[in-house]
């Protein structure tokens, strides 16, 4: 116990004070009334987010199209902050749940490549994941086609994932089934990762609050897979994430054999059903899921404080954070106009 | 040896019809360095040669076809020199003949191991395949037979297998594993034939990849397996046959076609040449630069092959406008002999010499040499980096310069482990000829300093000689001409005369004094005297750079006492080879005592002398690189920047070696 508390009294302290800089209810209520995408921009310049976007709008160059990705810096920056005080098995699975975002990227890229598109063309869909990646990106930029690509990145973490894929994407022709694999073999890095961490309290805390994010995930891919893709459901299975906590194999069969909105809720776990009953549509169920994640993410916020569970609740909160501030901000200079409630999770509006 | 090989600036005009002949023959001097036609008036005004584009891709044609049987046959001989160089127009045929003869004699052998190799390889690869089921012996006739099931061979990552096994729960189905391992699963998937759209959608998106194999095979693996590798057998013995076949082919064939080849491509580099040409109707115009003792010999040849239709005309560089006005640059051929032309990259490291000014080559090989042997002075190190330099020799062609510098190094340093009784770092072995670094601090101190006077001094005297012939006579009274230099040397003088019979007189000390002021009185007057002068001529109201007199005599007191301390810093700075000779012995006391911790005093046991060789490495590498980044920075900060100019381009002939070598990758 002692042990852990020298481990994270300092990292917990520098957590809990960066999570009190988080938006609040007032914020939210204050960016939800601009009716631009400016006056939202300005007013984000002066919570925390300030330093990540200051450049945006102040020329041609630098348009709302670079705000969905920029504002990810700040989230990286937590990342890296975070992981330089931890030992090498819970940094090993920082940086794995950042490989997320490289998969993202390593995504857009192949398609670029598979459209002739340029990097210039994709730049403002990429993250900005230099700071940690490891991936030599000016290298795959010079490939000539998806397959060099691809080929270039065998010896990364996705390397195992893509060598089963490309055989996939030579006799389909389609980047989905790479684009399946990548997404996977993210969320098996992170797994992988979480059984190399050797502290007990660590791996569970961490075994919780991630098996919680990859179920909100992957209701939400199931979801989107069939309703939206139309797969069948053996397909939707076989691309679910790995390492739920109360979606296991059984379940999440149960889940994808669903053939409606309403029978797809009624076949997910009781704590889950509790969340979704009003839910209507996907976008929703996205809502409700990060709603029931994020008390989740809260809890680990009380109770004996010296774990791994609060640096992993701060991050995944504030990627929540950003998604729904992404979410706001394009809702700005169009005409509908949609309820806040129906962008934004009700625990990121409410302080308890 | 002192200066580049004298050239002269030669025109050629030649009739069209005779341009092949004289290609080839410019092929045979090598030694043209050609201008090209677009950097003169004619090319201005658009009177350009082109390549021939047909000729050059007959040409082409011709180095890739060598080139792929060369390959394919594995001609690995070096490439034969060549008595003449081609003439393109008319050897094109003869080539491009003697090509399909030897393709078309080779064509059966070539073709037929094509042939096995493709089957050899296919059977190799449903070998491979077939391996991956071996250990579920299937009987592929009774697989055949299935009526109502269908089934799939193939490869899944492991970790997917559990989803599958879960996503093909609401069918019939049997997964049976066949080989793990731990980046694959070899897998064989069954089911109802109706249920095989739901099977294959499955294995699909469990990143399922199929093992395909040919719809006839018939028996079980094993059976299969053998019967392949028994129709392997013959395949590679033919393939044997063929290659003593190819051997034959190889001595009958391979001299002619890198023959062939390589006059291709030097006929290419001839054509491609003529694009630096000029034309005139049907006129050629070829203007260059060439060495004055090939000048007879090429212009007799061109006359002869021309019929006398051909005009060649030489003019001496020193007679032409534009190479006095500094417009036209002649190009620089280096003149060294064997030993000092490695060096010639260092030189051209810093610059390459202006075809007017003393070549310094031959000055920095000899003092590099000399200067690394001191600081490096060890018997055995000399030689281990002798016979280090002599492998580069004669095994790495590519970095034969390296080699030799390395070899010089070598021997330099083996001279002076003599004079100071070193090997390996040992000093009773042998008795010291001259002296100890380690003993004789202060004397070699001295001596470093001297060989320092003697280096700058040499400076002087070049940069006086390129002076004079610039005929730049005013800069004889600057700081870095004759008056600078016999200031230098009554600074040295003294200094020498304090340290070898101490202080000087008051008379001595008078003169002196007087004789220095003198000097740095004209230094410093020089400029603004000539500023003066050339104002009066010029009866212009503005003086030269906008400064008045004052602000130019106080630039010059600056410049002048600047140059005064960088003669002692220069000079200070040789001490250097006397630290870096003390340095190379401190390295081995330090080697020995670690070696003598380890062994406790005895001196011997494994531990001593593994220690001692290791050290004796770390020494040898380290300091080899230290000491001749040194010995180059002395060169060129403390020599070079004495009298080199630069400026100058360097000699390119018309067909460089390394254009030739290509071919041969």
């Amino acid at each position: 116990m002692l042990g852990l508390a020298f481990k994270y009294s300092y990292l917990n302290a520098k957590v809990r004070t960066i999570y009190s800089q988080r938006l609040k209810e007032s914020d939210w209520r204050v960016l939800s009334h601009f009716g631009d995408q400016v006056s939202f921009v300005q007013y984000l310049k002066t919570t925390y987010y300030s330093r990540w976007i200051n450049t945006i709008f102040q020329d041609a160059k630098r348009g709302s199209e670079t705000f969905e990705r920029q504002i990810y810096s700040s989230l990286f920056n937590d990342y890296l902050k975070i992981a330089r005080n931890l030992k090498p098995a819970p940094k090993r699975l920082l940086m794995s749940m950042l490989s997320r975002y490289e998969a993202e990227n390593i995504k857009t890229l192949l398609r670029a490549k598979k459209g002739g598109l340029s990097q210039k063309a994709v730049w403002h869909l990429l993250y900005p994941v230099e700071s940690f990646s490891r991936i030599n990106w000016e290298e795959l930029w010079k490939s000539k086609d998806v397959k060099e690509t691809m080929e270039k990145l065998l010896d990364t973490c996705f390397g195992p994932a893509l060598a089963h894929a490309l055989p996939q994407f030579e006799a389909q022709a389609r980047l989905f089934p790479v684009e399946m694999a990548l997404e996977i073999q993210s969320y098996r890095c992170i797994l992988d990762a979480l059984l190399a961490i050797s502290c007990k309290k660590d791996r569970q805390m961490a075994k919780n609050l991630i098996g919680a994010f990859v179920d909100t995930k992957n209701v939400c891919h199931v979801a989107r897979l069939r309703f939206l893709y139309r797969l069948s459901t053996e397909e939707s299975l076989n691309y679910t994430y790995p390492g739920g906590l109360m979606l296991n194999l059984k379940r999440l069969h149960n889940v994808c054999r669903a053939t409606s909105l309403q029978e797809f809720i009624d076949s997910l776990p009781v704590q889950l059903k509790e969340e979704l009953h009003e839910t209507q549509d996907l976008l929703g169920l996205k809502i409700s899921m990060e709603q029931w994640l994020l008390k989740r993410l809260k809890k680990a916020f009380l109770g004996l404080p010296f774990h791994i569970g609060v640096e992993i609740a701060w991050l995944f909160y504030k990627e929540l954070e950003i998604e729904a501030v992404i979410r706001l901000f394009g809702t700005k200079g169009t005409k509908h106009r949609i309820e806040i409630q129906k962008l934004i999770p009700k625990a990121l509006l409410k302080e308890e | 040896m002192f200066r580049p090989v004298k050239l002269l600036r030669i025109t050629i005009q030649v009739p069209e019809e005779y341009m092949s002949e004289v290609l080839g023959i410019l092929g045979d001097f090598r030694l043209l360095h050609l201008i090209n036609i677009n950097e003169t008036y004619l090319g201005k005004l658009g009177y350009v040669a082109a390549a021939p584009a047909d000729l050059l891709n007959r040409y082409e044609n011709i180095v890739s076809h060598a080139n792929r049987l060369i390959k394919e046959l594995g001609i690995k001989a070096p490439v034969p020199p060549l008595e003449h160089a081609p003439r393109p127009e008319k050897d094109i045929f003869l080539l491009e003949d003697e090509l399909s003869a030897i393709s078309a004699k080779l064509h059966p052998l070539l073709e037929e191991e094509r042939r096995l190799k493709k089957q050899i390889e296919e059977k190799d690869s449903l070998l491979k395949r077939l391996q991956l089921l071996a250990p579920a012996q299937i009987d592929f006739t009774r697989l055949s037979r299935l009526m109502f099931t269908s089934c799939r061979f193939g490869v899944i990552p492991p970790e997917n297998f559990e989803r599958l096994e879960e996503s093909l729960s609401d069918i019939h189905h049997a997964l049976i594993k066949i080989q793990t391992s731990k980046d694959r699963l070899v897998l064989g998937a069954f089911c109802l034939k109706e249920d095989l759209p739901v099977m294959e959608r499955a294995l699909r998106s469990a990143f399922f990849n199929e093992i395909a194999l040919p719809s006839d095979l018939k028996g079980t693996t094993d059976e299969i397996i053998k019967q392949l590798e028994k129709e392997r057998v013959p395949l590679t013995q033919r393939l044997q046959e063929l290659g003593k076949e190819k051997e034959q082919a190889q001595k009958r064939y391979g001299q002619s076609l890198l023959l062939i080849r390589e006059k291709a491509h030097l006929a290419k580099l001839l054509i491609e040449a003529a694009s630096k040409f000029g034309k005139i109707d049907h006129t050629y115009l070829l203007t260059g630069w060439i060495p004055v003792d090939l000048y007879k010999s090429l212009k007799e040849k061109i006359l002869k092959a021309t019929d006398n239709k051909a005009i060649v005309d030489a003019v001496d560089p020193e007679d032409l406008r534009e190479v006095r006005s500094g417009i036209v640059k002649i190009p620089i051929l280096f003149n060294n002999p064997l030993l000092i032309r490695p060096f010639e990259r260092l030189t051209t490291l810093y610059g390459i010499p202006s075809y007017q000014e003393v070549e310094p080559t031959v000055f920095l090989a000899i003092s590099f040499v000399i200067l690394f042997g001191m600081m490096f002075g060890d018997v055995g190190h000399g030689l281990v980096l002798f016979l280090a330099g002599f492998y580069i020799f004669k095994r790495l062609y590519k970095y034969l310069d390296y080699g030799i510098i390395l070899m010089e190094c070598g021997v330099s340093s083996m001279i002076f482990g003599l004079l100071y009784g070193s090997v390996f770092g040992i000093e009773d072995l042998i008795p010291a000829l001259w002296l100890h670094p380690m003993k004789d601090i202060d004397k070699f101190m001295l001596v470093s300093a001297s060989i320092g006077i003697a280096m700058i001094s040499l400076g002087f005297i070049l940069n006086l000689i390129n002076i004079l012939k610039a005929k730049e006579y005013h800069k004889l009274l600057s700081a870095s001409g004759l008056a600078g230099a016999l200031l230098y040397w009554l600074l040295a003088g003294l200094g020498v005369r304090y340290f070898t019979s101490g202080p000087p007189g008051p008379m001595e000390q008078t003169i002196a004094g007087v004789i220095a002021a003198l000097l740095l009185f004209i230094m410093i007057v020089e400029r603004p005297l000539r500023v003066i002068i050339k104002k009066k001529r010029q009866k212009r109201k503005s003086l030269e750079s906008g400064s008045s007199i004052p602000v130019l005599v106080l630039e010059s007191v600056i410049e002048v006492l600047d140059q005064v301390l960088r003669f002692v810093a220069n000079t200070v700075s040789f001490v250097r080879v006397a630290a870096f000779a003390l340095t190379h012995a401190a390295l081995f006391l330090g080697v020995f005592s670690i070696a003598d911790m380890l062994s406790h005093g005895n001196k011997t046991g494994l531990a001593y002398i593994l220690t001692l060789v290791i050290g004796n490495i770390v020494i040898i590498l380290l300091e080899a690189m230290v000491v001749s980044i040194q010995t180059i920075r002395l060169e060129y900060y403390e020599f070079f920047s004495k009298f080199f100019r630069g400026g100058g381009t360097l000699f390119k002939p018309v067909v460089k070696q390394e254009d030739l070598e290509i071919t041969e990758a």
